[in-house]
């Protein structure tokens, strides 16, 4: 007799290894959808096989007047996007091909008094944006420009009891934006403010038997939360407290073996969205047939020490 | 017919069975994959409109192209009127299509478009689509325009109301709905100015539902923050309520406890359980602080004296708290036949001594 | 008279001293411990006294019409069906609640109930209980030595013992409706059992229902099987596709219904 919990089981047919090359073909053959799939490919070390100037007339066309990137051409500019643009940009070492200047304003423009971040003109706040805007200054080596100080206020008025963050104050302590506010956190040095061991608590306990990892209490596990948990997990030097041998098992038991991609659970349909954070994680988990991911940044370690850029993790 | 114009043809469908119903409350795609017949895929009956499935991917199709062509080009000139019905049938279909949601905001600047009217359409899309963030962020930012005095609207708190009210649905169709529940807690806060009445309202609305969504931990988040914003306010809580804020919290620690022994083996009533332990370990703190540095004392002679000794009072109360908790536990859940519960259990009481501990450092 | 529901009266003024709330009268007092709840049914009439920020007392009159507001149910349905010596399954009665679905789904949603309770009634065994979930649903099983069997479909968080023991109450009441000789001719409505609309909705909230049923019931937990789909049920060369593809039951309608949910799993869909 027991309580059902909510988990999935893991089918024995599950595959046990990583398929990596199917996962080349499949993101290759996305090509249709022009958004984020660069930095896998550049995992894979195959970013070769992307046309690079094709992309970057790509972002240099998402730019509006005052230089926000929109998720695609006509569309109005984001937060989230332009950070999407300019990690893309650094991936070709190719930031200087927009108008680097005008980004820096737009992010600038963005922040309250209180230190939080807008996450377009409309004015809808949330922790997200907070890490947005840091790391796509950091990326462009302007973190000066905006007031780092209120920022970190900002994102330590969002911290609940347990350790976690919400999106903002209030809000329920929630994976996406605990790897958010963390890795903003990480980025300007100010991991001290963190209860590590409080969070690392509350994040191991994401582990469900399968191994696979949820993003909030009594939630089915997902290979995209495996990523934030984990990632929020090595930056305050907490990976070593939960299961790798089973996480590893979960993430490529997502695997589809027919059409490459990972899905969000064993046998659902698969999506670039998960096979990114796949990839990513399965790079955090030590597989060495992917480069190192930069738990911060969620891009090649390489590119990141290559701009110069220097974390201080737990 | 091309599919070019059979868009445009369902587009004008839609735009007149919205003409006939202005009171259309529920709508759903019907799982029909193939044109049947000659009749229209749009079906209306008592105010719930279905859209039969071939129909809406040709739909939103043809509105969202039409849409971007004139947004890039602008090209061919539309009308307010034509922007707000391409976007309505926009984002009914993906309503988390943003740029389609900035359109109506900039109808709204320009007075074309009233806030009643596409908060209501926000309030039928999130019957479909009951998470859709953009689509909360969308009535963030039109709640928003009601905390600008300048522009605050006469029916300003009634929307306030309706809002809190579509929250709850939204939360009653997806459980643990992370977004409804975050802007519920942003209306409190913003629109509503976190006031007692709507503390306490919202404290006694949500009791029931809780008990009825044990697993849904944001349910219980959501009551954290109301506990959290009373307490900030005890003492006018004492004062227009006659509550007193310790009493409230020790009545949620008993509802959890019964929940737990009705619902065993649900990780989101222990993590509650956290919280309220928690809150009562800070509650006997802040009490004991304002005594502490009482005005009157600072002259004292035995001014040390009292400190250390009010401390330690403090440090026993927490630990008979804590002492008290680890035996109610270890009584009536880690006897329990259920392995899982048994374990949540354990963890309970690891988390509570662990909490403790890091109080005394 | 108006119909209200209880969220909306507390936020229009700034005080009450009696509230609507989900079918029970909520009395706001100003005492140590404010809360005192009275028990109210539908249909039942009250007064509502606000009091206004100016000071002044308004009195409504409200009808309590729980349909409107308690939408959120625990529990779904109810059957009470027989199972042949040759293994068949026949229904007898039963109720259903589907308020909380959506309004073009709901006779989809009541065939899949009726179609669920018959095959996994069909592959339990006599004198057997079991418990199956379904994605957020459950759907507990009792096949009593006389081969009248129950089933309860409620949500996932409902709690077995609360189920199970539903079950024993209502085959045991349904025992005295009629002769057993019966049981392998009758149709829905033959037997008349008009009390099982009261335990669908008194069992609605499992927490008061099990106080109730706790002291009576020697119900052993331990004898539960669990399943974690309809799937793991079924025999190893059974397919569910097959079976539902199969069934007079299922309207095109519902099989479409079924085909469209499947294909659309995956949490990032967009269409």
């Amino acid at each position: 007799m027991g309580t059902p919990v909510k988990d999935v089981v893991i089918p024995d047919s599950a595959l046990r290894s990583l398929i990596l090359q199917k996962h080349c073909d499949y993101i290759a053959s996305y090509g249709t959808k022009k958004d984020d799939y660069e930095y896998f490919m550049d995992m894979m070390g195959q970013l070769d096989r992307m046309n690079k100037d094709e992309v970057i007339q790509f972002i240099q066309q998402c730019q509006h007047e005052c230089g926000g990137i929109g998720a695609s051409v006509g569309h109005d500019p984001h937060l989230l996007y332009t950070l999407s643009a300019v990690q893309i940009l650094t991936l070709y070492d190719a930031t200087d091909t927009i108008n680097v200047d005008k980004v820096v304003d737009y992010v600038k423009n963005l922040q309250q008094d209180d230190g939080s971040f807008y996450g377009d003109k409309w004015g809808e706040v949330d922790t997200r944006f907070s890490f947005c805007a840091v790391a796509c200054l950091a990326l462009l080596k302007r973190l000066d420009a905006i007031d780092i100080e209120h920022a970190v206020e900002f994102v330590l008025t969002c911290m609940n009891f347990d350790g976690g963050f919400g999106c903002r104050p209030g809000s329920e302590s929630h994976s996406g934006q605990i790897y958010c506010c963390v890795g903003m956190l990480a980025i300007v040095g100010q991991l001290h403010h963190i209860n590590a061991d409080l969070l690392g608590w509350w994040l191991c306990e994401r582990q469900l038997p399968s191994g696979g990892l949820n993003g909030r209490p009594e939630k089915l596990p997902d290979v995209c939360y495996s990523w934030w948990v984990l990632a929020s997990l090595k930056i305050i030097g907490k990976i070593h407290w939960i299961d790798k041998a089973k996480l590893t098992k979960f993430i490529l038991a997502c695997q589809d073996d027919e059409t490459g991609g990972f899905a969000d659970r064993p046998g659902d349909m698969v999506d670039p969205f998960h096979t990114l954070f796949g990839i990513a994680g399965l790079s955090l988990l030590g597989e060495d047939k992917i480069k190192p991911v930069n738990p911060v940044f969620c891009m090649p370690e390489e590119v990141i020490r290559g701009n110069g850029i220097q974390l201080e993790l737990l | 017919m091309s599919s070019d114009s059979r868009g445009c043809r369902l587009l004008s469908d839609l735009n007149s069975v919205f003409r006939k119903d202005p009171e259309i409350d529920e709508y759903d795609f019907l799982p029909v994959l193939e044109p049947k017949h000659n009749r229209s895929p749009l079906i209306l009956q008592d105010h719930k409109l279905g859209l039969e499935m071939w129909s809406v991917k040709i739909l939103h199709h043809y509105a969202y192209n039409t849409l971007m062509t004139w947004r890039i080009k602008e090209a061919k000139f539309l009308g307010p009127l034509d922007l707000i019905c391409l976007t309505r049938a926009i984002v009914l279909v993906n309503p988390d299509c943003s740029t389609a949601w900035n359109i109506r905001k900039e109808l709204i600047e320009s007075g074309d478009l009233s806030v009643a009217d596409d908060l209501k359409l926000g309030a039928l899309v999130l019957g479909k689509h009951p998470k859709s963030p953009e689509t909360f962020s969308h009535r963030n930012v039109q709640n928003g325009y009601n905390i600008d005095p300048s522009s605050k609207q006469p029916d300003f708190q009634e929307h306030a109301f309706k809002e809190l009210r579509n929250c709850q649905k939204a939360s009653d169709k997806y459980p643990s709905n992370y977004n409804a529940w975050s802007h519920r807690i942003w209306v409190v806060q913003h629109c509503l100015n976190c006031s007692l009445q709507v503390l306490f309202g919202e404290l006694h609305t949500t009791e029931n539902w809780v008990s009825k969504h044990i697993s849904d931990h944001s349910g219980f988040h959501y009551r954290q923050f109301l506990l959290t914003s009373l307490q900030k306010q005890s003492i006018d809580l004492k004062e227009q309520f006659s509550v007193c804020y310790r009493n409230l919290i020790q009545k949620e620690l008993a509802t959890t406890i019964a929940l737990i022994k009705c619902y065993e083996g649900h990780e989101a009533l222990w993590y509650h359980r956290r919280y309220i332990f928690q809150n009562l370990c800070q509650s006997y703190s802040a009490g004991t602080l304002v005594e502490l540095f009482h005005p009157q004392h600072e002259y004292e002679d035995d001014f040390a004296l009292n400190i250390s000794q009010k401390k330690t009072k403090l440090e026993n109360e927490r630990q008979v708290l804590l002492l008290k908790e680890i035996d109610t536990v270890t009584k009536s859940d880690l006897t329990s036949k259920d392995k899982f519960h048994k374990s949540l259990a354990q963890k309970y009481i690891d988390w509570i001594q662990k909490f403790s501990r890091s109080l005394e450092s | 008279m108006d119909f209200i529901a209880h969220k909306e009266v507390f936020f229009y003024f700034w005080s009450l001293r009696l509230k609507a709330f989900g079918g029970q009268l909520l009395c706001l007092f100003n005492s140590l411990f404010p809360f005192t709840i009275l028990n109210l049914s539908p249909g039942d009439q009250f007064e509502l006294i606000i009091d206004t920020v100016k000071g002044l007392s308004n009195k409504h009159k409200y009808s309590v019409d729980t349909n409107k507001y308690l939408r959120t149910m625990k529990l779904y349905c109810i059957e009470v069906l027989f199972k042949d010596s040759n293994g068949k399954v026949r229904l007898l009665a039963a109720t259903h609640d589907l308020q909380s679905f959506g309004y073009f789904q709901r006779s989809s949603v009541k065939e899949f109930m009726d179609f669920t309770s018959k095959i996994i009634v069909e592959r339990t065994a006599i004198c057997s209980r079991s418990s199956v979930k379904e994605q957020e649903y459950i759907c507990h099983v009792y096949v009593r030595s006389d081969s009248l069997a129950g089933v309860v479909i409620g949500d996932h968080e409902y709690p077995n013992r609360v189920a199970h023991t539903l079950l024993n109450k209502v085959l045991d009441e349904f025992t005295n409706k009629g002769p057993k000789a019966q049981w392998s001719i009758s149709n829905p409505g033959d037997i008349p059992f008009k009390e099982l609309d009261e335990y669908l909705s008194k069992y609605q909230d499992p927490k008061s229902a099990d106080a109730m049923t706790k002291i009576q019931s020697e119900l052993d937990e331990t004898k539960i099987i669990l399943h974690n789909t309809i799937e793991a049920v079924l025999d190893r060369h059974e397919k569910l596709d097959n079976l539902i593809e199969k069934s007079d039951g299922l309207s095109m309608q519902s099989k479409a219904f079924y085909k469209t949910a499947k294909k659309t799993n995956s949490c990032c869909v967009i269409l």
